[in-house]
């Protein structure tokens, strides 16, 4: 509102141009689990696919709920969105911003992942993906289960069976 | 009542930080009766655990396999290896793929195995640092009997694959005799023996051609993945006489798992292999197979065998127009294209010139890329520099450097050389052995020759090929089970997603 009054004294066709390049990039409401709307730009929301294909069908003009993530995450998820627009802007900027981005806790990395796959977000889904294998690697079996309090369902002869079909891997 | 929370595009990630910050207030609240916080990976959907796993490198990937079943089904499931191959390939850089060059060299009885690693940051531990060097293929069971004089030689090398064979003669055992061929993969020691072939009885030269079918798994962007291909491995017995148009191969097919004869048919009359050509070898390059033919001590030409379709018969490659009476020729291979080494006998040995193939599927033309003198050659090392401005060098090809278009690995007496043919910069590369004791570098015995018959580069794929290749009929099935699951969960989430929309709206 703010910025379409500082046009209206530019005068008629400046603010003509304005409102139809507004048009064009539509205001879409996300509704988050926990009841939060949140308003972004069209081509913001479209980078996820799920969201763009709700709205190739029509389905987009009033809110859409997303029931699978939370206000946090999505706030979170669509900075990520926005960053994301025009990615050939700087390559440079736009790297230190992911390395920042995705430099979270455990908990909320989860919640980026589901996210990201709930709503289908390639780019963001890699970054995370890659964040959690970087954080698995370098630790043996063992470890991952205690880190990740996994039950071992294998009898020691079929694990030693795994051991066996791919010894090279677990020599030092 | 929803709060509305309008998000204007505004360049700053000081969101990210004032989120993290409010994060972490809570996390202390919360961590007090708990355990610290910890993402519970367990609960990931399977695609998204997958998702994660194909990331790892490969060496941890197969040991997590042993950590829960769940963890074990994903990543022995036929979609990782196709996952794990295409992710790598987008962020490609061919410069740098590990590889080992490996040679066989020695006396029949007394041989020898050297692989230097190159780039190497996991796997193959360089055999060849003490003794015979055949520890880089000790998890074959024939090792043992090599030691025992029992006589055997890598025959070709494909990807990161080898082709071993071995033969007992009647002489040695009251057993008939036989040839075994045997393909392994040294980095995760996983090999096969394919069915034994009776020794022939008549003695002729024999070259062993080793070819490998990937399969596809994005025509696209050109990915192959080696989690499924099929393999044929081609004796070509030399021709008795000149001019024959009709050459006799015996060839192995992972599909049928059986030795056939074939008679192979050749628009142009082929020679009995000499000595030129068994040294050549056989090379593999497009999915072809090629070798030299000689007669005269001339190149006659480059002959071209697809062994995957046999009926096609052979197709002749004409040779660089400039070669002369008894030259040396290797043909070799980098990165798909067909290359010649080119080393003149008369001329005291003074140069050499590498030459590569182009429009390889038309009538094929000699290009040349490289003409060097052995006198312009610089190094740090003064023997070899010495060595170089000999009367008469003896550098010899050993093999084309498989990244690097501009380097060629040379034999200088026993010394192994890189020769980048740019600069004209020579850089030690190793030293042969015998029996783990390092020979001395500036001089040479004919034993220690090493024709690039006998020296490959195996490659390091991202992903190791297996040894066998799984059956087909297996592999296809699981991919299409594969895709029908991963499209039926697509179409659900949509659907859900869909309704919940529906819903809200009434």
């Amino acid at each position: 509102a703010i910025q379409s009054s500082r046009f209206s004294c530019v005068g008629f066709p400046l603010a003509y141009i304005f409102l139809a390049c507004k048009k064009k990039s539509m205001a879409l409401k996300l509704k988050s689990s926990d009841n939060k709307i949140f308003e972004v730009e069209e081509l913001v929301a479209v980078q996820s696919e799920t969201i763009k294909s709700l709205v190739e069908d029509g389905c987009a003009n009033n809110v859409i709920p997303l029931p699978n993530v939370d206000s946090k995450t999505l706030e979170l998820v669509l900075d990520w969105c926005k960053n994301h627009v025009d990615v050939k802007l700087d390559e440079e900027k736009l790297k230190e911003y992911e390395d920042k981005f995705i430099e979270v806790d455990l908990a909320v990395l989860y919640d980026l992942l589901m996210a990201a796959n709930y709503l289908n977000i390639k780019d963001l889904l890699n970054r995370a993906s890659q964040k959690v294998a970087d954080m698995l690697k370098g630790k043996k079996p063992e470890q991952i289960r205690e880190t990740f309090n996994i039950v071992n369902d294998f009898s020691p002869e079929e694990e030693e069976e795994i051991r066996k079909e791919n010894l090279w891997a677990f020599e030092e | 009542m929803a709060v509305v929370e309008s998000i204007k595009s505004t360049n700053t990630d000081s969101l990210v930080v004032c989120y993290k910050r409010r994060k972490r207030r809570r996390i202390i609240i919360e961590e007090e009766p708990n355990d610290p916080i910890q993402i519970d990976i367990e609960k990931l959907p399977d695609a998204l655990l997958f998702e994660v796993l194909y990331r790892l490198p490969c060496r941890w990937a197969l040991q997590y396999r042993s950590v829960s079943k769940r963890w074990c089904s994903l990543i022995s499931h036929p979609q990782f290896v196709c996952s794990y191959i295409h992710h790598r390939h987008q962020f490609r850089k061919s410069d740098t793929d590990p590889f080992t060059l490996v040679l066989h060299y020695g006396k029949q009885f007394n041989s020898n195995i050297l692989a230097l690693p190159f780039y190497d940051d996991s796997g193959y531990g360089g055999g060849g640092s003490d003794g015979d060097g055949l520890d880089f293929l000790n998890f074959l069971p024939d090792i043992e009997l090599a030691r025992k004089g029992y006589t055997f030689s890598i025959e070709a090398s494909f990807n990161d694959l080898l082709l071993v064979g071995g033969y007992l003669s009647r002489f040695w055992h009251l057993g008939p005799a036989f040839w075994d061929y045997c393909i392994c993969n040294p980095l995760t020691k996983q090999w096969i023996t394919l069915r034994r072939l009776p020794f022939p009885n008549s003695n002729r030269v024999v070259l062993v051609g080793f070819i490998c079918n990937l399969y596809s798994c994005d025509k696209e962007q050109g990915c192959t993945t080696n989690a499924h291909y099929s393999y044929k491995v081609v004796r070509i017995l030399s021709p008795t006489e000149s001019n024959t148009t009709q050459i006799h191969m015996q060839i192995f097919s992972s599909d049928t798992g059986e030795w056939c004869d074939s008679l192979v048919s050749s628009p142009r009359g082929l020679n009995p292999f000499h000595v030129r050509s068994s040294n050549a070898g056989v090379v593999a390059c497009n999915g072809m197979l090629h070798w030299v033919d000689e007669n005269d001590r001339t190149i006659k030409g480059i002959v071209v065998f697809d062994p995957f379709n046999e009926a096609q018969g052979c197709r002749y490659i004409d040779p660089p127009r400039d070669l002369c009476l008894g030259d040396f020729v290797y043909p070799g291979v980098f990165q798909g294209r067909l290359r010649i080494f080119q080393k003149p006998f008369f001329q005291n040995h003074s140069n050499f010139s590498v030459w590569e193939l182009e429009d390889y599927n038309n009538a094929g033309k000699w290009c040349l890329k490289y003409k060097i003198y052995f006198k312009d050659m610089v190094s740090e090392h003064t023997d070899l520099v010495k060595i170089a401005k000999k009367i008469s060098p003896p550098g010899s090809l050993l093999a084309f450097h498989p990244n690097v278009g501009e380097i060629v690995f040379l034999q200088f007496h026993n010394y192994i050389v890189l020769c980048n043919m740019r600069t004209k910069v020579l850089t030690m590369a190793g030293r042969l052995r015998d029996r783990g004791r390092i020979l001395a570098g500036n001089t040479s015995l004919e034993a220690y020759n090493v024709y690039a018959k006998y020296v490959f580069i195996v490659g390091q794929s991202s992903w190791p090929t297996p040894v066998p290749p799984p059956l087909k009929h297996e592999w296809d099935f699981l991919l299409i089970l594969a895709k029908v699951a991963s499209k039926l969960e697509e179409r659900k989430e949509l659907r859900a997603t869909l309704a919940a929309n529906t819903s809200s709206e009434v």
